[in-house]
């Protein structure tokens, strides 16, 4: 019986971090559209794609608008990114995350899939 | 008056040189997730995988930072099932879970004793500020004694930050 390397993990260390905690929703420049400005610093080697996602409460997806719903973001590098939602959407939204892409069939690629959420919905509650 | 113009000329650069040079920083409530320690699962029993250093296996290690304490929650799944296998007929029972392997602050080693578990997921409050390192057990028994097939396997284990 053999069974090959099984892994977990792989080696890749590195960070995801995403910032601010809490951001504030503003008037975009289109009517009745809410904007929120957010950063990405991606130090995971073994990542390059992060994908968006705006939540409510129950983290179900709510519509949102964003230039790319999946940002490449080469290792060692920051991405500052805008999401819009809808005004009437305002009270249902909390949670803005970025989640890491993994590649599928890649096998020395990293298989730890890490999810940073800020809230929209005002300060610490 | 050209002495006068000369002069003035003379202390200008001056001046600029007595310019402060400000250096701004702002800390804030972050959250930064790192992957410190590659997993393997280790095959103990033909019917068994394990990631756990007695079944032959290397837990793996996430690090989670935090600037200000009472920001966010660690949120950390193990694995339910495999996202690379050879083709498995029978089913899968997982287990696993996670806990605190280190910590920089003393205050931080109450996270175990606070942690609440449901399903296949852990969460840990992260009321104190600096670096605390979870390990995440996980293992996998195919079907009834049943041996895995040769292949590789992959398991993804979820890390989440929630502000909360």
């Amino acid at each position: 019986m053999k069974v090959a390397i099984a892994i977990l993990f792989a080696t890749g260390a590195g960070a995801h971090e995403m910032t601010p905690a809490y951001p504030e929703l503003h008037q975009s420049v289109v009517a009745q559209i809410m904007q929120a400005d957010l950063s990405l610093f991606n130090a995971r080697n073994d990542v390059e794609y992060y994908s968006i996602s705006v939540l409510d409460g129950e983290m179900n997806p709510i519509q949102f608008a964003s230039a790319q719903r999946v940002m490449h973001v080469p290792p060692g590098s920051r991405k500052d990114f805008e999401i819009y939602i809808k005004e009437v959407d305002v009270n249902r939204v909390v949670y803005v995350c970025t989640t890491s892409m993994l590649r599928a069939g890649e096998e020395n690629n990293a298989i730890v899939s890490s999810r940073i959420c800020s809230r929209l919905d005002g300060d610490r509650a | 008056m050209k002495h006068l113009a000369v002069a003035v000329l003379a202390v200008l650069p001056h001046m600029a040189m007595a310019e402060g040079v400000p250096i701004e920083g702002n800390v804030q409530a972050k959250c930064v997730i790192r992957t410190d320690r590659a997993g393997v699962y280790g095959n103990p029993t033909a019917d068994k995988l394990s990631a756990l250093a007695a079944d032959g296996g290397v837990t793996p290690i996430i690090r989670y930072d935090v600037a200000l304490a009472g920001y966010y929650l660690a949120r950390i799944t193990y694995p339910t099932s495999f996202s690379t296998s050879p083709s498995l007929t029978d089913t899968v029972t997982w287990t696993g879970g996670a806990s605190v392997s280190s910590v920089s602050a003393a205050g931080m080693s109450a996270y175990d004793a606070a942690k609440v578990e449901y399903d296949a997921t852990t969460e840990f409050d992260l009321t104190v500020a600096g670096t605390t390192w979870f390990k995440v057990d996980s293992a996998a028994e195919y079907g009834y004694n049943k041996a895995f097939p040769a292949g590789l396997y992959r398991a993804i284990i979820q890390a989440d930050c929630i502000a909360q």
